[in-house]
This record gives structure tokens, sequence and C-alpha cells, in this order.
């Protein structure tokens, strides 16, 4: 019965709960003889009382997170905060790797699978030099994305999740500040002959 | 109370992999996934590579013979599969990005030429290395 009252009724109903006080103040006779009206009126009218309050809480906290929720979608943000930077990235990140791993994929093969293959002076070459690295870059932004979506999907604890994503920033970190590091050294030596 | 625990016990489960009749998509999507996980793997090795060499000495002659090996060779055509694969099927999620190829007939089809356009590329880009 007090579920189905709309806020609409909830003014009356905090009345009748007034009435009941009264009724309660002012004479205990009146409260023995309509005891069995006078317990359900005080019932609904606490179970109101709470509903009303509960629905005012809830009603200013909703205003505010959807007023939240209103700003990060005038942003183009989405609940996660970040908008579809991430996914956007991957797909760019797939855009630029396709002329740059057909390219790797080809002038590797060709280059380093030979018998007199000279890998140090192949990687050193400036322009090897800054397309692999570019490539590495790229690659393992779009890795990193990719294997996050995999450890979402498969990693259930929180705390878990957290470790590896972290534990996978720093793979990615090393795998590319590794592959640059050579790459700059050989780089240097090809081209200060040193 | 008892309608809430209704609800998170017995709540139908969707169906895993095995109930469903197989269709191309689901192996496109898996392989999908296992390239990109495998290449991804194989980074650190192509940075371990790059480094060793440029640190020079027994290591990177080491690698000269180990590019120079069958079975590495062999491997090397995995990857290459691998690399053709997970390019051309991501051209395909490049297209569903943008809202094409949708429909289930173009679907199977892009996803079977997926596929074979990975083996035929590979061999082509290994008997360009070859001959």
């Amino acid at each position: 019965m007090a579920q189905s009252k709309t806020p609409n009724n909830d003014s009356d109903a905090d009345t009748a709960n007034e009435d009941g006080e009264a009724k309660n103040g002012s004479s205990g006779k009146t409260d023995t003889t309509s005891s069995d009206k006078q317990s359900d009126d005080d019932e609904a009218g606490s179970d109101d009382e709470i509903k009303v309050a509960k629905t005012e809480t809830n009603a200013a906290l909703l205003t505010q997170l959807y007023q939240r929720e209103a700003f990060r979608r005038s942003k183009g943000y989405g609940a996660s905060g970040t908008g579809s930077r991430i996914w956007r990235a991957q797909r760019l990140t797939a855009l630029a790797l396709i002329p740059l791993a057909i390219w790797f994929l080809v002038a590797l093969l060709v280059n380093m699978t030979g018998k007199g293959a000279d890998p140090a002076a192949w990687l050193g070459a400036p322009i090897n030099a800054v397309l692999i690295a570019a490539f590495v870059i790229l690659a393992l932004r779009h890795a990193t994305i990719g294997l996050i979506v995999v450890l979402e999907d498969y990693v259930h604890s929180r705390a878990l999740l957290t470790v590896a994503t972290l534990a996978l920033y720093a793979a990615a970190w090393a795998t590319g500040l590794a592959a640059i590091g050579g790459l700059l050294t050989l780089f240097f030596k090809s081209v200060g002959g040193a | 109370m008892s309608e809430q625990s209704r609800m998170t016990s017995e709540r139908p489960l969707s169906p895993h992999l095995a109930h469903y009749r197989w269709e191309i998509g689901q192996s496109t999507s898996i392989l999908h996934r296992a390239t990109g996980i495998a290449l991804a793997a194989g980074l650190p090795v192509l940075a371990w590579w790059i480094v060793t060499v440029a640190v020079g000495g027994g290591m990177a002659d080491w690698w000269n013979g180990f590019f120079a090996s069958w079975p590495v060779k062999i491997a090397l055509f995995g990857w290459t599969v691998a690399i053709c694969f997970h390019l051309l099927n991501g051209l395909r999620h490049l297209g569903f990005d943008s809202g094409h190829g949708f429909g289930i007939p173009t679907a199977r089809a892009t996803g079977w030429s997926a596929i074979a356009g990975a083996i035929a590329l590979a061999l082509l880009v290994w008997a360009f290395v070859i001959l």
C-alpha cells in the first residue's frame, strides 16, 4: 500500500501522521479505540517518511550524477572519462602500421635472411633506424591497448588487473626504450663511422 | 529479498562457445586476438635483437646463424602469416568500424578471404625473399 503511493500523496501521508500523533498526545482513549486504524496509519506514515527522505536524497544525488554525466557527454566523454580517445588511438595506430608493417616485414626478411646479412649496417642506416623506431613505438601502443582489453576480459580481480596492466606498461616502456637505445647506438655508429 | 537472491543465483547464463554452431566470424575473431598476442610477444624479441646487435660481439654473430637456420625460417614464415592475417583482418575490422561489411554473406566472404589472403600474402613475401 505504502509502496504504491506516488510522491504526490506524500504530503497527505505526512498530514495523516501528524494527525495520528496529535491524537496520541490528546487522549489515550482515542488511541485504544481506534488502535487498528491508528497503527496502520502510523506504519504507513513512518514508511512514507523514510521513503520521502530517501527519495529526496536520491533525487539530489541523481541530479548531481546526471549533471556530471551530462557534462562529460557534452565534452564527448563517456563513463570512462576518457571518451573514445583510446579507441581512436587503436585505429589510428592500426592505419599507420599498415604501410610500416608491410615495409618492415619485407625489408627485414629480404635483408636479414640472406647469407651476407649485416644487421648492424641495416639497422643503423638512418631511414631504416627512423622507420623501425616509428614501427616499434606505434606497434607497442597498438599492442598495449589490445593486450589491456585481453587482460580486462580474463583477469577478474581488480587488484590483479591493476598489477597486470602496470606490468604490461612497464614491459612496453622497457621494450620501446631498449629498441630506441639500440637503434640510436647503431645510427650514430653508422653515421659517425666510430 | 528473495527476488533479488533468485536473480543473482538463478540468472540464465549466456551459452558458451561450444553451444553455438561454428561460424567463420568466431575463428577470425579468435585468430585476430591470438595473432595480436603473438605479434606483441615478438616486439620484445625484436628489441632484444636490436640491443644485441648494437652491443656487438658474440651475441650479434649468434643471430646471423639464428636467422639462417631452417627451423627459424619456418618460424619466421609463421610470423609472416600471423602479421599478414592480423593486417588483413585488421582492415576488415576498420571496415566494420566505419559501418561496412556487416551483411552475413559479406562478413563470411571477407573472413575467408582474410585467412586465404594471409597465407597467399605470406607465400608471396617468402617467394620474394627466397628468389
